[in-house]
């Protein structure tokens, strides 16, 4: 019996994983677009969990592409400006996930110990970080660069793509300068409002997909 | 291998100094995988005179770095100057780039070596001898797979003198470069979406390989495949749509490699389906525009005094052989044509070597406004009678343009078209702007047609003599008529001493009236001498000393552009500020509309205009109402920025009115010509209210 507690529930997964790769691969073609709902996916967390998009319905979900060692990264964490937004965030209810699709071999690879070691050392507060090696989350999302950035509203809506800020230069200091995009949209959607810069040119590293 | 090895331990060293939060004052690190230096197109610099110098990047072979939108992730390259006080630096030109792929990611830029040229206005107050010293901060994302950010100081000094020298080391990089910088398409490209699929359509023929960089991100999924489909003359370029959920102008920069080679260029892709026309049609259309154009030049008023006065004196000729007539018809149309194609040729030579000029040009340089000035003041005090001009004692109560033999009529055409230059006439200004984007054969013809339509009229009176007979009988009142007409002429000098002033200050108008006093003294001198018949040679003799001395003194000038163009008072000042492409685009990016107005103090339609349209209040209260805000362009003097924005709309030359509507909408192109209630209606019609 106790095997089998532990066998369906994994069987399961394994069934909806392949379900929604196969989905996602036919997705692919599909633009992903702010005002439209934002592209359903399952993925794996660094703590072995398996995350469903469609179970944060009702929550506004940020979603924070990262590969640790792409200095633009660097220049939100060595500053604490990632770190103060994961705060923020969350302290207004959002749902926070830091995906890496670096691909193995490649730039920010992380297997899901390295993951946690860094979010320990960050001292960074994601809900979770989404392990994609294989890039099908990144590339349903179309995601770019790291950071690049999604904001997704409470109706499953996608509310805002693009850079974090406006600032795309390696300064440190400029970061707190900067008009955080992200955190206007946050504060936006959270009132209720109109995001008024919904989709912006992201900047930063390209994300290091599998060749 | 060692190079990306090299870069991840540096990025790694970069993380340390961040994750120990220590301050790292410049992040990105002192260059490694490119060598930047600044290089100069001229050796010498000559006080007041813009010049262009380039960043010349030696990259490591297999890294790249990016373009103004460098794609899927990088950031363009940069160059922050630190000038002196007064020089001012245009805005970096970019060459088209290349494709790199980065597994499903792509980008745009430049490998192996690139050169980006930018345009220097130092001040006229520099003394010669000593040097002018350019610093500026140059950065740049430079990548193989993964990414170093680099930065160093450039420097230049170049010494000042009093011309400047071009410096031939540099001739053929910089050649090489302007050849990829991308020129405004010469004709219309349309666009169509359907689905996710958006298709690029043009009237080009023969093209085996085309490439789409636009400069706005979202337009197009930069990685997917360009599709291109050769239908005949018509070429389509098919891509995948962006993340952009609206479309309107679809712009970018669109690199054709044809039989004849690759040539980039700008387009703004409307939403439509193309016309039936091919590009030779086109051509056909932009020459009928510039036929058109010579015949209405004819009624200008800078030049009908001097041709109502020649065509009054045909009626006159009614006793020469009609033979004699036509020759003479022949001998103007000549001077006419040989005119244009001087001044096209001039133009096109000049912008071959990368001058950013249009039409107008002339009169941007106030030397040429000066003799202008003396040849428009000469004729009227010609008519006016002071002196005469011809063979002397034999031909008492000649004038100029009555000057008999085929080179007086030759003569005449030359100064019809020198006396047009400052009109620019309707569909003139489309046809110019269409030709200076033509290969020059095509650009040459187009000036000739604008040639024959400016010197069909005389040409025709001349040969059939039945619509002579229309003509007023000649007599006494056509000398009365004469002297009148030298009103005008008077008026026009009187008017480009204004422009004179505007662009060289009271120093220059001092100059400029200097020359007018001592012109009439020579004229009044050389006038005199043909009533008598002693001392003829000295009067002469003196005659040529003067005017040799007035020929002198447009090096007098002050050539500063320190004289800000003001308003003329009937406008509200406050009303207008000065256009700057970056002042443009943030009033924009606040989704702000605004309103441009392409205008130079010596272009007759656009101070019509001014006086008459925009000052009014009710046109005033028009545009505050909307939230317009109102940016002039001004063009009197020469202004490469500006130069390029004309390009864009297709356009050489003033006036040019263009309303940019709020949020992200196209830009729209006013008429050429207005009236406060078109404007208004104009208004309501685009911005509502």
């Amino acid at each position: 019996m106790a095997r089998f507690s532990w066998f369906v529930p994994a069987t399961a997964a394994v069934v909806i994983a392949g379900a929604t790769i196969s989905t996602l691969t036919v997705n692919t073609s599909a633009t992903v677009r702010v005002g439209s709902p934002a592209p359903n996916f399952t993925a794996k967390t660094s703590t072995g969990q398996t995350v469903n998009l469609s179970d944060y319905k009702g929550k506004v979900v940020v979603l924070e592409w990262t590969n640790h060692e792409c200095p633009f990264v660097v220049k939100h964490y060595s500053t604490g400006n990632m770190q103060k937004l994961q705060q923020e965030a969350k302290a207004k209810g959002a749902v926070w996930f830091s995906v890496v699709s670096s691909a193995p071999g490649q730039q920010g690879f992380v297997t899901a110990e390295q993951a946690n070691a860094v979010v320990k050392e960050k001292k960074a507060t994601p809900t979770a970080v989404l392990l994609d090696p294989d890039g099908t989350l990144g590339k349903l999302y179309g995601a770019r660069t790291t950071p690049h950035m999604f904001v997704i509203d409470k109706a499953g809506q996608l509310q805002y793509m693009g850079a974090i800020d406006d600032d795309p230069s390696l300064a440190n200091q400029n970061v707190t300068k900067a008009n955080n995009y992200v955190r206007a949209a946050l504060g936006q959607i959270m009132a209720g409002q109109k995001v008024t810069t919904s989709t912006t040119q992201p900047y930063g590293c390209s994300v290091k997909y599998k060749n | 291998m060692y190079g990306r090895w090299l870069g991840l331990m540096l990025v790694g060293l970069l993380s340390l100094w961040g994750g120990l939060g220590m301050a790292v004052p410049a992040q990105a690190a002192s260059p490694r995988y490119v060598q930047a230096e600044l290089v100069s197109e001229v050796r010498t610099v000559q006080p007041g005179t813009p010049f262009w110098v380039g960043l010349q990047l030696q990259i490591t072979p297999g890294w790249h770095v990016y373009w103004q939108n460098p794609g899927d992730s990088g950031d363009r390259v940069r160059l922050n100057w630190q000038l002196p006080p007064g020089v001012t630096a245009g805005e970096l030109q970019w060459p088209y780039p290349q494709r790199f792929p980065v597994g499903p990611l792509m980008n745009f830029g430049y490998e192996n070596q690139v050169l980006l040229l930018s345009q220097i206005t130092p001040p006229a107050d520099l003394t010669p001898g000593q040097t002018l010293d350019l610093r500026a901060q140059a950065s740049w994302l430079v990548c193989q797979e993964d990414c170093i950010p680099e930065a160093t100081p450039v420097t230049l000094s170049l010494p000042i003198a009093s011309a400047a020298q071009p410096n031939p080391t540099v001739t053929n990089a910089f050649a090489q470069v302007r050849a990829q910088h991308p020129q405004p398409a010469p004709w219309s490209v349309v666009y169509g979406v359907d689905g996710e699929k958006l298709t690029l359509s043009l009237p080009v023929g023969g093209v085996k390989e085309a490439w789409f960089f636009p400069w706005a991100d979202g337009v197009i999924t930069y990685a997917s495949p360009q599709t291109l489909t050769s239908r005949g003359k018509v070429t389509e370029l098919t891509l995948q749509r962006g993340y952009q959920e609206h479309l309107t102008t679809v712009e970018g920069v669109l690199v054709l490699t044809t039989q004849r080679g690759t040539n980039a260029y700008t387009i703004q892709a409307q939403p439509g389906t193309l016309p039936t026309s091919g590009g030779m049609g086109n051509l056909g259309r932009i020459l009928g525009l510039g036929f058109l154009g010579g015949l209405v030049l004819n009624v200008m008023p800078c030049v009908l005094p001097i041709l109502s006065l020649k065509t009054l004196q045909l009626a006159d000729k009614m006793r020469q052989s009609p033979r004699q007539v036509r020759w003479g018809g022949v001998s103007y149309g000549a001077g006419v044509l040989v005119s244009f194609v001087a001044l096209a040729g001039g133009l096109l030579i000049l912008r071959g070597l990368g001058q950013q000029l249009g039409w107008g040009f002339q009169l941007q340089s106030p030397g040429m406004v000066l003799l202008l000035i003396y040849v428009l003041f000469g004729v009227a005090l010609n008519l006016s009678g002071v002196f005469q001009v011809g063979t002397g004692w034999l031909g008492v109560g000649q004038t100029l343009t009555e000057r008999p033999g085929y080179l007086g009529e030759f003569f005449t055409g030359v100064l019809a078209t020198v006396a047009a230059t400052p009109c620019t006439a309707p569909f003139m200004a489309t046809a110019i702007g269409a030709a200076l984007t033509l290969p020059p054969g095509a650009a040459m013809a187009v000036f000739i047609s604008l040639g024959v339509g400016f010197a069909l009229p005389y040409v025709a009176l001349c040969f059939v003599p039945a619509w002579r007979r229309w003509l007023p009988k000649p007599g006494a009142w056509m000398h009365t008529l004469q002297r009148l007409l030298a009103f005008p002429l008077y008026g026009a000098a009187a008017w480009l001493l204004w422009v004179l002033t505007l662009q060289t200050g009271t120093d220059g108008l001092a100059v400029g009236l200097l020359g007018l006093v001592l012109l009439g003294l020579a004229a009044w001198v050389y006038g005199q001498s043909q009533a008598q018949t002693a001392g003829r040679r000295l009067a002469i003799f003196s005659t040529l000393l003067i005017l040799s001395f007035c020929l002198t003194l447009p090096s007098w000038l002050p050539s500063s552009n320190a004289v800000v163009y003001t308003n003329t008072p009937d406008t509200q000042a406050a009303s207008w500020e000065p256009f700057t492409p970056s002042r443009l685009q943030e009033l924009r990016q606040q989704g702000q509309p605004v309103f441009v107005n392409f205008t130079a103090a010596w272009c007759v339609s656009c101070q019509v205009n001014e006086r008459l349209v925009f000052s009014q209040p009710e046109v005033q209260r028009a545009f505050s109402e909307r939230g317009v805000t109102l940016l002039k362009a001004d063009w009197t003097r020469r202004n490469p920025e500006i130069t390029q924005v004309l390009q864009g709309f297709g356009r050489s030359g003033v006036p040019l009115y263009v309303l940019y509507p709020r949020g992200n909408q196209p830009p729209v192109v006013w008429p050429s010509r207005l009236s406060p209630t078109q404007v208004t209606a104009l208004l309501s019609a685009q911005l509502g209210g």
